[in-house]
């Protein structure tokens, strides 16, 4: 409690700013006591203290400073987070999630000070000085086309936005790494093609999952997951729906650990910290020019680029977190950009195991991830049976509704037009935004299937995680996963449900948004 | 591709006698015979009956998979169900839509049954029967179809759930409709099969079944419908092969649970790389690549590793059959599965990875062979993982 107070309980924010004005004129202080004092302030006051004088706006974006920062608060808030919750709910590994979610939230924060910020030069990220040097630039055997998304990539970025982020991570990630950069070919970008013809028959692994496998397994090798998920146990729950069921306990030990060995989180971040954890971060995946997918090393971040990043607390074999940047301002929302690339890396894995998870349930969440992971095993939701009640005509697309499962679903249904029902997922998704109905997205089968899970307006942080609603429970102690029955979890779901009504509502708005794409 | 092709030939012949084509030919019914223990479980025969309907030819169709049949309005549902029926080596029977060579769709009753090894208890094949659902047709605008077919089809059909008594009138009017040529069809709607596509596609099976078995009694490798055994220890299931079908590393899973810790699976990618064909190496010790030279130290590391229940490299000189010798970098990690039963989790295969050392240069697509490695291992240990593996032989003990 003591240590809050410190942190963040020193003065109100209006002192503060008052005194700063004159603070940074006539006080001669040493450059690190300024540090010291600024790094204990709220992000908002920040983002306006960069406006009070150059050294104080140079020495608030230098990379150590901003990653001090963050770990200063988020240290905080997971402290005061783990208080309040104590030891919550039997299923835990949502936990990470809201760690990320606050981590983003700091990030946006920064990049919404926007306003403040003198204007960058443009293309900061390719010049010279920020990754050691022109000659550091395309690897050994890069290719021209590597320069074309170096430039901003195919929209480039607005110019009054994204410029905080982008310095973030420019500094960060650059630092002495050679980044593998997934490329997707515009083969596979291109509509009605790869998608519907050779994706689904060629049986053999494609090149992105052997980068994403053989990325995470180096890593679980090098020990930066805090458990080996594979030896937890799996096992499906008696009954009709067949649930399956983790005994993951790599989570409790990991919790025992820290408890005695007065470990605090901050030490051991479960979310990607490009300064102290590079590792974290398994690659990239970018669009390009060339015809055909590759993977190429560059030593800076294309723009509009997705980052892949470890869980260190994995749910599942190859758990990962998916973070687009895009340029896009409605942080808030699903963009359908977004959508449609996270469905192509599904596509692009073309591994009837992998899925991506979307959760909206993050208390002001300011960034747009996803996570993925394999299941070897389907899960139940997708067993069910359905009811068609759209049905495209030209693009292909399949609406239905989830008959006889515990938690309202709709399943999206197409084998040509990705791009189409991405964007229309993406609308739909802002519509339920609108009216604060909670949702998750998961995307299955290579990306032919999307299911929406329609949860009720509860307290943000009271919410199932996409994989609870496809009917995949976790638990941390033993006596749990051995007592757990079916009819304790359809409760569980039962109680997250939205309702008849309020259902019918969410189908009659899928069926309008997809017919107004449905040309 | 060669290779393949050899492999397909041999699941037939080896089990079946290289007479059961002609018998098999004989059949009038439209099926596929599908082999899982080749990777990317490719057609090993196709009917007379199912290269007319599908409009392909034999050499467009043996070696493929399933999934070129299938198109944009195959509900992706109903192609889950199939692949979790395989994967749990049971049969199934649904209504799926497929396409011709064409492209264009139509409705069939899909049914599909593993075939068992009689002595060993493990799935040799899949059978395939797909009858053709006739349906209510719909007389569009500018469609022109024979008045008495159509007539017969609306009056016989009425709608294709509809059941009907008289089979050979029913006949009848499904050789009109289907000679009925360019249709409109609302291939929108589910179309289920009635009663007459369910028997026709029981009997077809139950022929089919009495030739293979018939003809296994030649090579005396019987086949049956039913498991008969349950397979022995070591036995890969029809799910966990499909699976590791898809990766093309060289690689060997060994069982440590069983006496001497034999391969129990080899893939193409290993038994390319080593000369060896697939029965030489199931059921030896992993030191049958060893050889004169190869250092018993780094054996010895190799023994440790797996006592100890720990990932290792080594680089190690290994032999081909033909024993001349490679530099192995060879990676061993343990794979777990995830049977619920044991209080401890019981680390089910050892997955040994090999690169040969001289063809260690990138491939063009930039992956490193450590990275193809990796993600071999990877791959497995996401295979092995699943509940499937253990779910069919779990079924069956109890059927």
């Amino acid at each position: 409690m003591a240590f809050k107070a410190n942190n963040f309980g020193l003065f109100t924010t209006r002192q503060k700013r008052k005194s700063k004005a004159t603070m940074s004129d006539n006080f001669n202080l040493p450059q690190d006591l300024f540090a010291e004092i600024l790094v204990r302030l709220p992000i908002e006051d920040l983002v306006k203290s960069t406006a009070v004088c150059k050294s104080w706006n140079s020495l608030i974006k230098t990379p150590t400073f901003i990653s001090t920062h963050l770990e200063k608060t988020i240290s905080f808030a997971v402290k005061t987070l783990e208080e309040r919750r104590g030891s919550a709910g039997p299923v835990r590994a949502g936990f990470a999630n809201s760690k990320t979610a606050l981590r983003r939230e700091i990030c946006a924060k920064i990049r919404r000070g926007k306003e403040c910020m003198p204007a960058f030069p443009k293309f900061l990220i390719a010049s010279p000085s920020f990754h050691g040097g022109r000659g550091a630039l395309p690897s050994a055997g890069g290719h021209p086309a590597d320069l074309t998304f170096l430039a901003g990539g195919d929209s480039g970025f607005p110019a009054k936005n994204g410029k905080f982020e982008q310095l973030v991570h420019s500094h960060s990630i650059v630092q002495g790494m050679n980044l593998p950069i997934y490329c997707f070919g515009s083969q596979s970008l291109e509509e009605d093609t790869s998608f519907e013809g050779h994706s689904c028959i060629t049986e053999e692994e494609s090149l992105l999952d052997v980068v994403l496998l053989s990325q995470w397994e180096d890593r679980m090798r090098k020990g930066c997951f805090r458990y080996d998920v594979t030896t937890s146990e799996i096992k499906v729950i008696p009954g009709r729906m067949k649930f399956i069921s983790q005994l993951n306990e790599g989570e409790t030990m990991d919790h025992l650990s820290k408890l005695e060995g007065n470990m605090l989180p901050e030490q051991n971040p479960s979310v990607f910290d490009c300064v102290k954890h590079p590792e974290e971060l398994l690659f990239c995946i970018a669009s390009c020019k060339k015809a055909i997918s590759e993977l190429v090393t560059l030593a800076s971040l294309p723009a509009n680029a997705i980052l892949v990043i470890i869980n260190v607390n994995p749910v599942e074999y190859g758990h990962v977190f998916l973070v687009p940047r895009t340029s896009n301002t409605h942080h808030q929302f699903l963009d359908a950009r977004s959508v449609e690339i996270v469905t192509r890396v599904a596509a692009e894995i073309n591994n009837c195991s992998f899925r991506v998870f979307y959760n909206c349930s993050k208390p002001h969440s300011s960034d747009v991830y996803f996570q993925a992971c394999y299941f070897p095993d389907p899960l139940p939701v997708e067993f069910r049976p359905v009811d068609i009640f759209f049905s495209g005509g030209r693009r292909a697309i399949r609406i239905c509704s989830i008959i006889d499962y515990p938690i309202k679903t709709i399943s999206f249904h197409t084998t040509c037009d990705l791009k189409i029902m991405a964007m229309a997922i993406s609308e739909i998704c802002s519509h339920l935004d609108e009216k604060n109905i909670q949702y998750n997205l998961m995307i299955s089968d290579s990306g032919k299937t999307i299911f929406l899970f329609l949860q009720r307006s509860h307290a943000a942080s009271h919410a199932l995680s996409t994989w609870e609603c496809g009917g995949y429970f976790l638990f941390r102690y033993r006596y749990e996963f051995d007592q757990v029955t079916e009819d304790v979890l359809l409760k569980r779901l039962r109680s997250f449900s939205l309702d008849e009504d309020d259902f019918e509502a969410v189908k009659q708005l899928c069926c309008s948004v997809a017919s107004k794409f449905d040309i | 591709m060669d290779s393949k092709l050899g492999l397909i030939q041999q699941s037939v012949n080896t089990r079946y006698s290289q007479w059961v084509r002609d018998a098999l030919d004989e059949l009038p019914d439209n099926f596929t015979i599908t082999d899982p223990s080749i990777s990317g479980h490719p057609i090993v025969f196709a009917s007379r009956g199912f290269l007319k309907m599908s409009g392909y030819s034999q050499e467009e169709v043996i070696g493929q998979n399933g999934k070129i049949f299938q198109g944009p309005k195959t509900n992706r549902r109903t192609v889950m169900e199939i692949r979790e029926a395989i994967r749990e080596e049971r049969g199934i029977q649904v209504n799926l839509l497929n396409y011709r060579k064409d492209g264009t769709p139509f409705w069939m009753l899909f049914h599909l049954s593993p075939i068992f090894g009689k002595e060993d208890g493990r799935v040799t094949h899949f059978v395939a029967v797909q009858v053709p659902i006739s349906r209510k047709q719909r007389r569009n605008g500018g469609v022109s179809l024979s008045e008495d077919g159509s007539g017969l089809n609306e009056i016989v059909f009425g709608s294709c759930r509809k059941e009907v008594c008289s089979d050979s009138l029913l006949e009848l009017g499904r050789v009109l409709s289907l000679d009925s040529g360019s249709k409109v069809l609302d291939i929108e709607e589910t179309c289920e099969a009635g009663d007459f596509e369910k028997r026709r596609a029981a009997s077809a099976y139950n022929t089919i079944l009495s030739v293979l078995t018939h003809y296994s009694e030649l090579t005396g490798r019987l086949v049956c419908g039913k498991r008969c055994s349950v397979p022995a220890a070591g036995y890969i299931s029809s799910s966990l092969n499909i699976s590791l079908g898809r990766i093309k590393q060289s690689f060997v899973l060994i069982d440590p649970h069983l006496p001497d810790m034999p391969i129990v699976y080899a893939s193409d990618a290993f038994l390319k790389l080593t000369g060896y064909d697939r029965h030489d190496v199931l059921g030896c010790n992993f030191g049958v690549l060893d050889g004169v030279d190869t250092d018993p130290s780094t054996l010895h590391e190799i023994k440790e590793s797996i006592q100890t229940e720990q990932a290792c490299t080594v680089r190690i000189l290994s032999y081909r059959k033909d024993k001349s010798s490679f530099w192995n970098c060879l990676h061993l990690s343990p794979v777990r599965n995830a049977s619920g039963k044991i209080t401890s989790v019981q680390i089910a295969y050892y997955v040994g990875v090999q690169i040969e050392e001289e063809c260690k240069n990138q491939d063009r697509h930039g992956l490193s062979p450590e990275m193809r490695q990796l993600s071999a291992v990877g791959a497995v240990k996401v295979a092995v993982r699943s509940l499937s593996m253990g779910a069919s032989l779990a079924g069956s003990s109890k059927s």
